[in-house]
């Protein structure tokens, strides 16, 4: 092989690997993403599950027909119970009476609505004549939205 | 192509969560406005399941668009199937006092990026006060 020759095939290569290298970097990138995507996913529906359940878990209010919320605004609840969630600095935590433990990081934002028996009226001012919760997670920009009825509705009614 | 492919399989594994965390919020409503004693919900409000599902303002779609329209700007639909009376072991029962629930059945379509449209059903029972 002369000089020309090896010159001729670096030249060749380098062409070949300028073409190729963008593309293999493009589907890396997305590979990436991808993989940090579905890992808030699961953070995300982890955490969304777990509200959930607390949300339907809500103890019975004093009075009938009543859920037993002790405080609620549109990013916390807290029951009678002593149960509850909140956002802290970006981590959701579940409240329980022995302390506080963390549902997931990397939480931008939570929200939470509280429904009456019309399906429409916000009753966060009273929030025991509560029929549904909405709830709104977004861990690293992976948002969730649900709704969970508090079962407490089906005794007794 | 293979990373397109693992890429493709983690955004239908995120799709799926998000389709069955809608119908699960579409069963939750249905179940809350069974048990409701507003005027026009309850149990007998699945009895004419057009005006229940679709009325304007009232009716399940509009009060369920906070939560839907999210998933809906993905590209997913619900739909939702009320069923007639039936007995608890999910027949129609010649005797109709035996007649309490209705199978309610939540459909959740969304795309997939590996191929042909996915879809999330649930079927769930719901009881007369």
């Amino acid at each position: 092989m002369t000089l020309v020759e090896m010159v001729a095939a670096i030249v060749v290569l380098s062409i070949v690997g300028a073409m190729v290298l963008p593309i293999m970097a493009g589907a890396t990138d997305a590979y990436a993403e991808s993989v940090a995507v579905r890992r808030a996913s699961e953070r995300a529906g982890y955490a969304m599950e777990r509200a959930i359940r607390l949300l339907r878990d809500a103890p019975a209010g004093t009075a009938a027909g009543e859920v037993g919320i002790a405080s609620a605004t549109a990013a916390s609840v807290a029951f009678t119970d002593g149960r509850g969630l909140v956002l802290r600095g970006g981590t959701l935590m579940l409240v329980t009476p022995a302390g506080e433990t963390p549902l997931a990081s990397g939480v931008r934002s939570l929200t939470l609505g509280f429904i009456g028996a019309d399906g429409i009226t916000s009753v966060v001012a009273t929030p025991r004549l509560t029929y549904r919760f909405l709830i709104g997670i977004d861990v690293d920009g992976l948002e969730l939205r649900g709704v969970a009825m508090p079962r407490v509705r089906l005794v007794g009614r | 192509m293979w990373m397109n492919d693992a890429a493709a399989r983690r955004a239908d594994a995120v799709a799926t969560l998000r389709a069955t965390t809608l119908a699960t919020a579409v069963v939750e409503t249905i179940m809350a406005d069974a048990v409701s004693n507003a005027p026009g919900l309850g149990f007998a409000a699945l009895g004419n399941s057009i005006t229940y599902i679709d009325a304007p303002a009232a009716g399940l779609r509009s009060r369920l668009a906070p939560v839907s329209g999210l998933y809906e700007s993905m590209g997913m639909t619900h739909g939702v199937v009320v069923g007639p009376l039936v007995d608890a072991t999910g027949s129609v029962n010649a005797n109709l006092d035996a007649n309490l629930f209705r199978i309610v059945t939540v459909r959740v379509d969304y795309p997939s990026a590996e191929g042909p449209a996915l879809t999330v059903t649930v079927p769930f029972m719901v009881a007369s006060p």
